[in-house]
């Protein structure tokens, strides 16, 4: 594969007519009315097998041989980019570990967080929004769903509404299959929808005798019930959604949560949608059922090249 | 000390004078309860004795803490709200007319009864006029209907999902002006339930609020120490305990069965069992202090951990009652819990893992990033090298050494414990040298001969005491220390020290002080 300059790259952001497949997203309004354009994010933080995902052999921009991991995919390769060596510019000041989850999607450099008595810096929040909420709030208002966040085994997040803004993941898939394809009855309708009038005018009430600094945090909920309200009137029944069925090999849900994303693509639920599996920090993951013994996360500190681990066993594929 | 290293002593008592400073309280955010607190709170109010599945909103963090001050909610957190009110009103409208103090069956003035009673409760204070006929009215269709059970669910429903509850306003004194003003009685009895029961609060609590009697000191101090010998206060320490020391990954933990062929969920629960049972022993029925709960010889056991440590377990031994650990082990460090948590899920060295908790938790220090380009680990490893042989590499290497060692001595200490806290005398066939030194510190320098004897040394540090202050601080309030904080967190660790360290004494010293019992007003916020 080819790199690309700096300079290429913003050639290309600004003719987007001639390179559009490096660009797909900024032709997202041109899209086909039925045939909607979409954007996923999927991220995982502990890294992919190199030497699966990276192209086999690389000609050029648009001729490669896509490796095992894309081979599944290879009837689309003339739709498909793969980009390979970006580098997250550090924070202009200390701060403990890696700020990059921060920064992923949000290209924003980091607010400083809360200073600790040595002088350092908790982790900072971003600076802006991540790039699928730019695109959701352009495409995102014909759907139910401007954008949907998916994750397994996270418990944090790298989508960001705005500044400070985090948008954690939906981590139980049964639950979020209820919330997008579960129908409710007449009068459990008319039911949460009183209720929801009356939360209405509880935050209305409570934010009229709250202070400045915390009366945005009552703005986003009395947001997110008004948008609720405008979803109950719009229940669809047409589509049924998959067939969840968990498994064993499947301990943190993320098949069924990936089943789930695609339905709701599918059925136009949304057009935006964003998926991590596990945490950037080592949360000790593994895969006994794929016969691998050793974490997700050491085996992430291994480069390709590595042909044993820390203990001096060997890393086999 | 390695360059990079930040250390540095003490900005939280630093130049401030205990005795002579004013502490005033810096700006609270608004607080909207944790997964712990919801769950906690809905089963006390509700009597349920087991919640249905819920699908909470996920939780911010302040350093190791679970605490949701900062960012707004989503949409997604709203729609899990309304799912979560649905199923815990339906699981709690059959037992509608005992939540509602009803002489009988549930009927019009049982759902009556049920909004003003379990209304004060879920709204932590009596409901206005208003609220009163916002929830009637609510209740009214199904009321006129003849269906007073379905008004009751649909009562339930609105209680569970009103801002609250959901959140903690807290507002001043209506009688007094100023900058800082007192907190509202019933706010002061909700920060203090939330922060020593980590839930609602109580009957007792609500009704002294609205006497007015919690602005007494003495009455304040009574009922904080009511609820330190609370069941709640034992659960709460052990929150406090397993998120200080970054356990909360435990339950997701899986093993490697080559690795741990005895590793199941059932030992995976009892250690978990274990650092809470511990805990709350130490906190509650002996002397409190951090220096027992990093160095105690004892434990508190369920059958699995007989197993799993080897020990036989004493003849008519009674659940909850201290057993004696050996000379191998010595407080939290050295449990199952911590050494498990802190591995890896196969047999590889967790050397960094548990060096790095102990700097960045324990001692409040901060590691540097890692340098931009680490390189590859040598390809002529040879198998079978203990630890130290391996980590001798760190130390070889400038790039390294700066943060390695810092972590690695720490974490040879624990070589003698594999990746799920079992004991080995021999690593890779060979002996273990689990001596080393503790540097790289303000105050608490030192030599140690093995994990037990680190876990002594640790429990005596000024650095690790001044430490459980910060992190107190920042679980009890949910937010992090600002300057403006300096003069409460200075007179905090002066209180620790004349009570000899007890964490029990310094969450009542945290309930007793100005920031804990007063409200910088709104004006005052920056």
């Amino acid at each position: 594969m080819r790199i690309l300059s700096r300079r290429e790259f913003l050639a290309g952001l600004g003719a987007t007519a001639a390179l559009s497949p490096f660009i797909p997203l900024l032709d997202a309004h041109g899209a086909d009315a039925l045939f909607p354009k979409r954007l996923i994010l999927f991220f995982t933080p502990q890294g992919t097998y190199q030497r699966g995902w990276v192209p086999a052999s690389v000609n050029s921009p648009t001729q490669f041989t896509l490796g095992p991991i894309l081979a599944p995919l290879a009837k689309y390769q003339s739709k498909i980019n793969q980009i390979a060596g970006l580098k997250m510019l550090p924070p202009a000041y200390f701060v403990a570990h890696t700020p990059g989850g921060v920064q992923l999607w949000t290209g924003s450099q980091l607010d400083r967080g809360a200073q600790n008595a040595d002088g350092s810096y908790q982790y900072g929040s971003n600076t802006g929004p991540s790039v699928d909420q730019v695109v959701a709030a352009q495409v995102g208002t014909s759907t139910a769903y401007p954008s949907l966040q998916f994750g397994a085994r996270t418990g944090e997040t790298t989508i960001f509404g705005g500044p400070a803004k985090p948008m954690y993941p939906a981590e139980d898939p049964q639950a979020a299959f209820n919330r997008l394809f579960g129908t409710l009855s007449t009068q459990a309708l008319s039911d949460r929808a009183s209720v929801l009038d009356v939360v209405n005018r509880q935050l209305a009430g409570l934010q009229s005798r709250i202070g400045a600094a915390d009366r945005a945090k009552l703005d986003a909920h009395l947001t997110g019930v008004r948008d609720l309200e405008k979803r109950l009137q719009s229940q669809s029944a047409a589509c049924k959604g998959p067939t969840l069925t968990p498994s064993a090999q499947d301990p943190s849900g993320l098949a069924a949560m990936l089943d789930v994303m695609v339905a709701a693509m599918a059925c136009d639920r949304t057009r935006v949608a964003s998926m991590q599996y596990s945490q950037q920090d080592n949360d000790g993951d593994s895969y006994p059922w794929l016969g691998v013994a050793a974490g997700h996360h050491p085996l992430t500190h291994l480069t390709p090249s590595d042909t044993v681990d820390e203990n001096g066993n060997p890393v086999t594929d | 000390m390695p360059d990079g290293v930040k250390t540095g002593a003490a900005a939280n008592s630093g130049p401030v004078d205990p005795a002579n400073c004013a502490a005033t309280p810096s700006a609270a955010p608004l607080q909207r309860l944790t997964q712990a607190q919801f769950t906690a709170s809905a089963k006390a109010l509700l009597q349920l004795q087991v919640l249905p599945a819920l699908d909470l909103p996920a939780d911010d963090k302040v350093g190791p803490f679970t605490a949701n001050g900062t960012s707004p909610v989503t949409d997604l957190s709203v729609n899990q709200y309304v799912a979560a009110a649905e199923a815990l009103a339906a699981a709690a409208a059959p037992n509608a007319a005992a939540l509602g103090a009803c002489p009988g069956a549930v009927d019009a003035n049982c759902v009556g009864s049920l909004i003003t009673i379990l209304g004060e409760k879920i709204h932590r204070r009596p409901l206005t006029a208003d609220e009163l006929s916002m929830y009637t009215t609510l209740a009214q269709p199904y009321l006129a209907a003849q269906d007073p059970n379905g008004a009751a669910r649909l009562v339930l429903q609105a209680l569970l999902q009103s801002p609250y509850f959901l959140y903690r306003p807290e507002f001043g004194d209506p009688n007094a002006q100023g900058a800082v003003v007192p907190l509202e009685q019933h706010a002061l009895a909700t920060r203090l339930a939330f922060f020593l029961t980590g839930q609602s609060p109580d009957d007792t609590l609500l009704r002294l609020a609205t006497a007015g009697q919690l602005a007494d000191t003495n009455s304040l101090r009574s009922q904080a120490m009511r609820l330190i010998q609370s069941p709640a206060f034992g659960n709460t320490a052990a929150r406090f305990v397993s998120q200080w020391l970054a356990l909360e990954n435990l339950s997701n933990v899986v093993k490697d069965a080559n690795s741990y062929p005895n590793f199941d969920p059932a030992v995976l629960a009892a250690m978990q069992q274990e650092v809470n049972d511990f805990t709350a022993y130490v906190v509650q029925s002996d002397d409190g202090r951090i220096e027992t709960l990093l160095s105690a010889p004892y434990s508190v056991l369920t059958d699995p951990m007989f197993a799993a440590y080897k020990i036989a377990k004493p003849t008519a031994y009674a659940p909850g009652q201290p057993v004696q650990m050996g000379n191998q082990r010595a407080g939290l460090l050295t449990q199952a819990a911590f050494l498990t948590a802190h591995a890896h899920p196969n047999a590889q060295t967790p050397v960094v893992l548990r060096g790095r908790v102990i700097r960045e938790n324990l001692l409040c220090q901060s590691m540097p990033p890692p340098p931009a380009n680490v390189p590859s680990l040598p390809a002529t490893r040879t198998p079978n090298e203990t630890a130290r042989q391996i980590f001798a590499d760190h130390e070889a290497s400038a790039s390294c050494a700066a943060c390695h060692t810092l972590m690695d001595p720490l974490g040879l200490a624990f070589e003698h414990f594999d990746g799920v806290g079992a004991w080995r005398d021999t690593q890779a066939g060979a002996a273990l040298d689990v001596s080393g030194q503790l540097g790289g510190t303000p105050h608490s320098n030192g030599a140690f001969t093995d994990a037990a004897s680190l876990a002594r040394l640790l429990a005596q540090s000024s650095d690790v005491q001044q430490c459980v202050v910060t992190q107190t601080w920042r679980f009890a309030q949910g937010r992090f220390e600002t300057a403006q904080d300096a003069c409460s967190l200075a007179q905090l660790n002066a209180s620790f020290a004349q009570n000899q360290h007890s964490v029990r004494e310094l969450m009542l010293s945290m309930v007793m002080s100005t920031a804990f019992r007063q409200l910088a007003t709104t004006g005052a916020a920056p």
